[in-house]
């Protein structure tokens, strides 16, 4: 022990007082910063010939659990997931409504219901005919407007995955580069935990489009893989390709081609199914909503809609139909054609010849819809005929709804319980999803969050080893004056 | 701001409770003034069928009200027209044979003269109309089934001047009454109406036109005197008499099918108004299951709410005190 070995471990600890002093106030200043890790400085005496001479600052840790980092990544994708679907399962059944809700489907039936029945009573009234003919216009328009809802949200959610697919893609690209800046700054004390915490941000921003599973690899890179095991990133990152496509009806699908699929590095990858490349994510529910959800909602409006439009034209219930020709309400101005049910949700209108704004008049509505002549004014026979059929129980043949006898309101009230059902269980899956999210969360705050009384205390522990140490640097030169005295 | 209390979670759990018991608070209080569950599609586990029965179900009750008032006031119309008829066939029926007891041939020329006017009346009743709608008219609500006395009369004169005694000329009166080429054919209204819906299941029929044998029955016996007025017969008192005489007979038997029509019509009535208090019942009823249905208990709802407030005021409470708790305040 020489008086200057003993000044080197005196600066030596003045250095490691103030790089932790650094990194403390760095971890208060972002005590309240998501996504910040708190960091610690890694010391080690030195050692020189064998003997302590000194400390070292070896390095920076950042203090991170990489299970439940992993853990917690998933959670939020299939927050992300349950959130998308719930919100699409949300607004559709607000668009078809709960039956006590004014304008819903339910409701329209009911007023058109009590429009015929008012009419009944006064068959020579024009007002009465035309509450009819409004009525009937009112919920083909509800139709009209709940059909191409859907399939706007269809459209919106085929440029929300064309946004994310670019989002992942960027991220993808930023992991890959600052696994490269990592490796080539990591080295023994020096400080890489900010590109390390641009990476885990990158990382975070993928998992909420689909989750991933981070894997630790040499020199500090990591590699990511989703959890159904596709690798995204292990040296040269991914590259997802997907092509918006600009207007969505309802015969655009993605069996018939119409629609883009996810390619991986150039490749089709499936998006649903037990081969979906994935997982629980924000992306795999916006093609579920896409392909599925709005899909198998708009099939049960064409099922309610083709229910509607052969239900009336029947001859037997208006002599003066031609067979063939379509009743009150009509596919764009025909009769219903089966090989034709998808979109006639979106189609379906009142037939021209009862309705006053395309040269019809409502008097065919008592009169029938092919009666050239006006007929007796107080016939209420066809009009009661319509009220009865709208409330028969007739045999749905649409495959977009479960099969069953039922009557008009009934097939209203399948269709939204079918829908309710749906965003219940959604519902609880996203609380769940939810609950689940905020414990990791909280869990891993409590791991690798600031708490500023820490930082205090140890703010007291560094201010006290600085005062010794400057101590002991004062000490050595008053003694070192005593010898230069001599 | 740097966060409540120090430890990291702080922060975040706390703005997230604060956030959970805000909403809870917000649905119980709109569940308490409302009445019903915030989410009817939970409350009913995603079922609509019972809820929207309901409302359906509802929806046509309400319509079946225009139905009973309008087909109500339509019969109401008949039997205010069947009273006017009815009470001036009796009458004329009454005078005529009582003038004929007396056996003077001025009071028959008295009741005739007195008596034309019933035709006409009855004519007018038939021709009533309630609320612009003809009410023997069957479907054709919207001309008046008969046209008016005086042309009747001008129909059925020719026919009957050929006859030459009474009951010649009231055999001729009866027949064109009726013939569907005689009365029937003077007749512009439709077939009768056919039945409406005025409750669940029930519907009821107004479907009495002119062309009913009560009325047609009854104007025979009447246009018989109107004719007698007009100079039927003028050469023959006796034949006069004798057929002021058949007209007063055939009024008085065709009362009972006056009566007959009339007790039609109240049965009509009656069951409008069996509807009426029907479908009343019907709508309570259907009101209570459907609040059943959705229906968010007030004294649980109150009971989570005063909950709610208790746990909030605690918690602001907490907030003001984690806030102080903070070494670094204490370090000054």
């Amino acid at each position: 022990m020489t008086m200057t070995s003993a000044l080197s471990s005196a600066l030596s600890g003045l250095q490691a007082a103030s790089r932790q002093a650094e990194v403390l106030s760095s971890n208060v200043a972002n005590a309240t910063t998501p996504g910040y890790v708190r960091r610690e400085v890694l010391l080690a005496s030195r050692v020189v010939g064998g003997t302590g001479h000194g400390v070292d600052v070896i390095g920076i840790s950042r203090n991170i659990d990489l299970h439940l980092l992993n853990d917690r990544r998933s959670a939020q994708a299939a927050t992300a997931g349950s959130d998308t679907r719930a919100e699409f399962l949300n607004a559709l059944e607000d668009l078809i409504g709960a039956s006590d809700a004014p304008g819903s489907l339910s409701d329209r039936i009911a007023s058109f219901d009590a429009a015929l029945i008012a009419a009944t009573s006064r068959p020579e009234s024009a007002a009465r005919l035309s509450a009819v003919a409004d009525a009937a216009s009112a919920l083909a328009g509800g139709l009209n407007a709940a059909s191409d809802a859907i399939q706007i949200r269809r459209q919106n959610a085929d440029a929300a995955i064309a946004a994310a697919v670019q989002t992942l893609n960027d991220s993808l690209k930023e992991v890959e580069r600052l696994n490269t800046a990592i490796t080539a700054h990591s080295g023994p004390g020096n400080d890489v935990s900010a590109l390390l915490d641009q990476r885990a941000q990158a990382i975070d921003r993928i998992s909420t489009i689909l989750p991933v599973r981070e894997i630790p690899r040499e020199d500090g890179r990591v590699a990511l893989m989703t959890t159904t095991g596709t690798l995204l990133i292990d040296g040269p990152a991914a590259s997802f390709g997907f092509r918006r496509t600009p207007t969505i009806i309802a015969e655009t699908t993605l069996a018939s081609g119409a629609l883009s699929g996810l390619t991986l590095n150039g490749r089709p990858a499936a998006t649903d199914g037990a081969m979906s490349v994935l997982g629980d994510g924000e992306l795999a529910a916006l093609f579920d909503v896409r392909d599925q959800l709005a899909v198998s909602g708009q099939a049960g409006l064409d099922a309610f809609a083709r229910d509607l439009v052969e239900r009336f034209s029947d001859p037997a219930l208006d002599p003066t139909l031609a067979t063939g020709s379509p009743g009150i309400f009509t596919d764009a101005g025909l009769a219903s054609r089966p090989a034709f049910e998808s979109g006639l949700s979106g189609r379906i209108a009142l037939n021209a010849a009862v309705d006053p704004d395309q040269g019809g008049s409502v008097t065919r509505l008592r009169d029938g819809l092919g009666a050239t002549t006006p007929g007796p004014t107080g016939d209420a026979r066809l009009l009661n005929a319509l009220s009865t059929r709208l409330n028969a129980d007739i045999a749905t043949v649409s495959t977009g709804l479960p099969s069953g006898v039922r009557n008009v309101a009934e097939l209203a009230s399948d269709l939204i319980s079918i829908i309710a059902t749906d965003r219940l269980s959604i519902e609880s899956g996203q609380s769940f999803a939810a609950a689940r999210l905020t414990t990791l969360q909280d869990l891993e705050s409590r791991e690798s969050g600031v708490d500023v009384d820490t930082e205090m205390q140890s703010l007291l522990v560094i201010e006290k080893s600085y005062a010794a140490n400057a101590k002991v640097l004062q000490t050595l030169d008053a003694m070192l004056n005593t010898l230069m005295e001599i | 701001m740097t966060g409540l209390g120090t430890t990291p979670f702080l922060t975040a759990a706390m703005l997230r409770q604060g956030a959970a018991l805000r909403s809870g608070i917000d649905r119980a209080s709109l569940e308490l003034t409302t009445g019903v569950a915030a989410d009817t599609a939970a409350a009913l586990r995603g079922d609509f069928s019972a809820l929207a029965g309901i409302d359906h179900s509802l929806a046509r009750i309400s319509a079946y009200a225009a139905a009973t008032a309008e087909t109500g006031l339509l019969a109401e119309a008949a039997q205010t027209a069947m009273a006017t008829i009815s009470g001036q066939s009796d009458e004329l029926a009454g005078r005529l044979l009582q003038s004929i007891g007396s056996a003077s041939g001025r009071a028959v020329s008295l009741a005739i003269s007195t008596g034309a006017q019933a035709f006409t009346v009855a004519v007018n009743a038939i021709n009533a109309q309630v609320s612009g709608r003809s009410i023997f008219g069957g479907i054709e609500v919207d001309t008046l089934p008969l046209p008016d006395a005086d042309t009747l009369l001008d129909r059925l004169a020719p026919v009957v001047a050929g006859a030459t005694g009474a009951e010649a000329a009231m055999t001729a009166i009866a027949d064109w009454f009726n013939d569907a080429a005689g009365y029937g054919d003077q007749y512009r209204g439709g077939p009768a109406r056919s039945a409406g819906p005025v409750a669940e299941g029930e519907s009821a029929q107004f479907a009495v036109t002119a062309l009913d044998p009560a009325l047609s029955g009854t104007l025979a016996g009447l246009a018989a005197v109107a004719l007698l007025d007009r100079g039927l017969l003028a050469s023959n008192p006796d034949a006069r008499i004798d057929l002021a005489r058949r007209a007063g007979e055939a009024l008085i038997s065709s009362s009972d099918a006056r009566v007959e029509l009339r007790s039609e019509i109240g049965v009509v009535q009656a069951r409008i108004a069996d509807a009426t208090s029907r479908n009343a019942a019907e709508k309570t009823a259907l009101g209570i299951a459907r609040l059943a249905l959705v229906e968010a208990d007030p004294y649980e709802t109150a009971v989570r709410l005063q909950d709610l407030q208790t746990r909030l005021d605690a918690f602001y409470i907490l907030t003001s005190r984690l806030s102080s708790l903070s070494l670094t305040e204490y370090l000054r």
